[in-house]
Formats: structure tokens, sequence, C-alpha cells
């Protein structure tokens, strides 16, 4: 589970949000939306720990308080208890679809043998008839739709609590998008995983739980101002 | 830890490996240049160290012959030239093809090849001496000295003999030998044969007696082709040089210095030295700058696969660290390799002496090197991972 409460965060001179409250829970799809600029990649660097929380405000994910750890710390703490999906994919092209998805077990600590056996398990539960040779490939072998698969496998294949999704289909087609929607939706519902996702697409509210929305400041002591969230029942 | 440094290096391994082969290759060029100039000066250096200054007077008619009481003659005439003459000898120089059995470190040895022979002593008790024994210290360093024309040179004060080692490296390696036995009316003289000797000077040389040198050389037993001439001022001997070269007739002699002659070579290796030191700058500057561009460029190409990296959790500093200390020592070990295994060898192939110095400018030239390119590749991952993580959602 993710408590922010009072976030503020400034860049240069402007103030991006005050005292912004976020709480997403385990076993909840918690949408953000909102304009372009509004403020929703910063509130995603700051819950994923990737910005340190410097001016104002607390984030305590499980039970850890996240301002004041260290940039090593926090780097550990995302290793272990979020996975990440991006609308662009971020596969690492010089290795193959194996070595991309075990790149958070080997890292972890888990032996090439293991984590190797464990990809191959996740990867084909996500994309049915892969195989050896598929394995071997690199990223830019593989269509969008294939690669946002192999993503959402490296995401999962630590078991974290929290999947954090920027956009997550925004470049697929509509069957593909579907596939993933569901997916995101499976793990939410079978495995209590906390799911965040970020994006423009009016079709996510058919399949979230919360939804929270960036709205322009009209008091203009900040950009933008987080809206209180809303149950979407279904 | 092992595994995070294997991702880092396969991301890195080309980029780093190319980087590592400039820097490898810059090395060797700046060690080429910097042993060639320090070979070329310490040659030089124990060149003129070794021989004492004198003038020479060539006869410019290359077949003077002369008997005893006209050699006289004309070092009265010479000496009546200036108060500043200390002592005249004449000479006569040739080359000849040598060939003889001898002994060196490991074993007998041949040495065939031309030899200079330079005649100087005339006195009658200067006995013509000629065992083709040597012993040699150091390959194609040949010097092949009668015992009799030292026993000579001991006796006679006068005489001018232009390669000092003569005094310096000779008697104290026969007079512990016990093999030879020389006498005569006046003086009894016991030492070992050692006849070929080397000193700093490249040159094979036989230092014998006038009748003798033209003996082995196939001239008039009475041929000279000049005579040496040591100033009493070591200092005023440029002066003494321009009272000779005026005072004698243009026709008849040509008169050069030692001073001269040391002038003119280390005038060349200034230049020498100057062009090294231009090569060795450029060579520095250009690797530095190809090797940052290229760190560079390799660094900001992989700025996307860091920022992801770190992004899913991924804290790279201890591993880039790591890595980047691998590469430098890598390069750095091979280097020290080569230049232990290689450039004594080298130096030594060419005849060219080893300077330790360098060696340290090597160090110094590595450690500056893998310092700055580990310190610039850091900052820059470092701060391009930090700075794309935020762009990569």
């Amino acid at each position: 589970m993710i408590k922010a409460n009072n976030l503020t965060k400034k860049y240069k001179n402007e103030t991006i949000f005050q005292n912004l409250n976020f709480h997403a829970q385990n076993g909840k799809f918690t949408i953000i939306q909102g304009k372009s600029g509004s403020g929703k990649t910063t509130l995603l660097n700051l819950i994923s720990t990737i910005d340190d929380v410097e001016n104002g405000g607390s984030i305590d994910i499980d039970g850890t308080k996240i301002e004041g750890l260290t940039e090593h710390k926090r780097a550990k703490f995302r290793a272990t208890n979020i996975g990440f999906i991006f609308q662009s994919y971020a596969l690492i092209p010089e290795f193959s679809i194996i070595e991309n998805c075990t790149i958070p077990l080997t890292m972890a600590g888990m032996s090439q043998k293991e984590a190797t056996k464990k990809a191959k398990k996740i990867i084909k539960e996500l994309i049915h008839d892969a195989d050896e040779s598929f394995f071997a490939k690199t990223p830019m072998q593989l269509s969008g739709g294939q690669q946002q698969r192999v993503s959402i496998a490296r995401a999962l294949i630590h078991e974290p609590k929290i999947i954090i999704a920027d956009e997550p289909t925004a470049n697929l087609d509509e069957s593909a998008s579907k596939e993933v929607k569901l997916w995101l939706l499976s793990l939410v519902r079978e495995k209590q995983i906390c799911v965040i996702v970020v994006t423009h697409e009016k079709d996510y509210l058919n399949y979230g739980d919360i939804l929270y929305e960036f709205v322009a400041d009209e008091s203009k002591k900040a950009k933008s101002i987080l809206k209180e969230p809303v149950c979407l029942s279904h | 830890m092992l595994k995070s440094l294997n991702i880092v290096y396969r991301l890195f391994k080309h980029s780093f490996l190319l980087t590592g082969v400039l820097y490898l290759m810059a090395l060797l060029v700046f060690i080429g240049v910097l042993a060639l100039k320090d070979s070329y000066k310490t040659s030089l250096q124990n060149e003129f160290a070794t021989k004492q200054p004198h003038i020479k007077i060539g006869y410019i008619d290359n077949n003077m012959n002369m008997t005893q009481e006209q050699i006289d003659d004309e070092m009265r005439s010479i000496r009546s030239l200036s108060h500043n003459i200390d002592a005249i000898s004449p000479y006569v120089s040739g080359d000849m093809f040598f060939d003889s059995t001898g002994f060196k470190e490991g074993g007998n040895a041949q040495y065939s090849g031309n030899i200079r022979v330079i005649g100087m002593g005339q006195k009658s008790f200067v006995y013509d001496f000629f065992d083709s024994s040597f012993v040699d210290r150091k390959p194609f360093e040949i010097k092949y000295t009668p015992l009799e024309f030292v026993y000579a040179f001991r006796t006679l004060p006068n005489l001018v003999v232009f390669n000092n080692a003569l005094f310096n490296s000779y008697f104290p390696v026969i007079q512990s030998a016990e093999t030879f036995i020389y006498e005569n009316d006046t003086h009894k003289y016991s030492a070992k044969l050692a006849s070929v000797f080397n000193d700093y000077d490249k040159q094979a040389i036989i230092y014998t007696t006038i009748s003798f040198a033209n003996k082995l050389l196939k001239q008039n037993p009475n041929k000279i082709d000049g005579f040496f001439v040591n100033s009493k001022n070591l200092n005023d001997i440029d002066v003494l040089t321009m009272k000779l070269k005026n005072s004698l007739s243009k026709e008849k002699f040509i008169v050069s210095s030692w001073l001269e002659q040391r002038e003119q070579q280390f005038m060349m290796f200034f230049l020498f030295e100057s062009l090294s030191v231009l090569i060795v700058s450029v060579i520095l500057f250009l690797s530095i700058l190809f090797i940052l561009l290229l760190l560079y460029n390799s660094i900001v190409k992989k700025s996307y696969q860091l920022s992801v990296l770190y992004t899913i959790g991924f804290s790279l500093k201890k591993e880039i660290f790591l890595f980047l200390l691998f590469v430098v020592s890598a390069v750095t070990s091979i280097a020290v390799v080569l230049l232990y295994s290689f450039i004594p060898k080298i130096t030594g192939d060419l005849n060219l002496p080893y300077d330790i110095n360098m060696f340290n400018i090597y160090i110094n030239y590595m450690g500056i090197m893998g310092v700055l390119f580990m310190l610039i590749a850091y900052i820059l991952i470092d701060s391009s991972y930090k700075m794309k993580a935020r762009s990569v959602f």
C-alpha cells in the first residue's frame, strides 16, 4: 500500500503541486489521469522512489518510509518491491529477451540458471508460442505487442507488490491493448497486487477501481492539484 | 556483485575495449618517441663524456710521408703559435677489416668487421705488439688496445689521447692480471693481456704506434695524417682553435675542435628533442581528446540503457567503478608488461641505453590517463543515468 501525504514538488521556481495526498491499496487498480504537463510523471517519479522527497511531504510504502532513504537504498527498494511497465517498453537492445527478463532476478542474487528457468516460464504465460529461438531474440526483432509482453514479464518476474505503468498500451493495437489491460486486472484480482496506471485512455475506466485526476490549480498556488479519488463502479 | 558487473561489462565492452586499444596505441607511440630521444641524448652524453677536449690539425694532402725530424719540426712550429698548447701528438688513422677470435660473456667469440686503427706513439721503446685475441663485454662494441701502447702512454705525459677511456677503464682491468709481463731497460710492467675493452664509445678502435698502424693499414711506414693538440686551459679551447685556424695555412691544414663537433651534435639533438617534445605533446593532446570523445559518445549512446537499469532498481555505482578499474588495470598492465619486456630489448638491439627515468614518465602518463579516464567516465555515467531515469516514463 502506498500512502503519500502532503507531497510538494517544485521544479526551479515553479510549484508543480502542493500538499498532495495519494493513496493506492493492494488489490486495487488505481488510475491517474490528467493533461500533459499536469504532474502525473512527477508523482510517479516520487511514489516509485526514483525522485527524492525533497520539497516536503512523506511517502510510506508497506510500512517503509521512503523520505530520507539514500539513493542506493531506494534503488534496492525499487528492485525488490516495484515492477515497471513503460510506454516505450524500455527493453535493453543489447540483451536477449531472456537476459532482459532476468536482470531483476540476477540483481536480487538469483543464479542465472534459476533466473532463466523462471523467466522462460513467465514469458510463456504471456506469449504462448515462445520457444528457445524466441528467447534468444533481441527486442528489436519483436513486434510492439511482443515487446510490451516481455516488458510486463520483466516487471512481474521478481513478484513485486506494486506495478507502476506509464501509458502501457499507448503504442499497441486494440486487441493487444485489451489483452494487457486484462492482464493487469488479473494481477490485481488474483495476486492482490497494487497496480497504478498513468494513462490518457478513457477505456481504462472500465477496468480501474480508483481514479485520481490532475486538474489546473485555480488558486494558482501550484500548477496542478490532484482531485479527490473517485471509486469506479463496474 | 559479479553478476551486476557482468551486466555492465556486456553493456560497455565494445566501446571501452576500443578506448583501451586507443589508449594503448597512444602509449606505445609515446614510449617509442621518448625512447629514441632518451637514447640519443644518453649516447651523445656518453660519447663526449669519455673524450678529452682536443683540437685536430689534419693535412689536406692525405699522402704525407715524413721523417721523424720533419715531424719534430712541424710540431715545434705549431707549438710556437700559442702558449696555450699543452701537448702535440702526430697521428695516423684509417679503417681496416679486422678478424679475430676472443672471449665475451658466455664463451668464445669471433669478431669480424671494420675497425678503426689509430696510430699515435712514435718512441722507440713503444713496442709494436699485436695480438688478435680480445675480450668483448657488449656485442658490437670492441676496442683493441695493445698493452704496450698503454704502457707507452703512461711513460709519455705529453702524448695526446683523445679518448678518456684509456685513463679510466683500461688500467684497473689489466693491473690485476698476471699472464703478461712487459719489460724494458727502465721499467717492468706485469699485467694480463686484455687487449680489447669497451668504453662508452661505440666504435671498434685499435690504438697503436704510428708505424704499426701504417703496417696494418698497408701504408708507407712514415705516413701521418696530422696532429692532435691539447690546450692548457680547456675553457680556452675555442680561442686556441681560432688562433690555429688563422695562423696555419688553409691550403695545407684543416683545423677542427672537439668543441665544434660537440656543438654541432648537441644542436642536432636540440632540434630532435624539440621535435620529439612537439610530437609527444600532439600525441598526448590527441589521445586524450579522442579517448574523452569516445567515452562521451559511448556513454551518451548507452544513457537510455543506464537509465532503464537505474529505474528498475539497479544502483550501478560500485559496478561501474569496478568495471572501469578493471579496464584501466587491464590496459595498464599490458602497457607495463610491454614496457618491461620490449623497451630494454629494443634499446639493447639498437645499442641504445635504457634510461630508468623514462619508466617514471610512462607510469605517470598511464596514471594520469587512467585516473582521468575513470573520473570522466564515472561522472558522465553517474549524471547520465540519474538525469535520464526521470525521463524513462
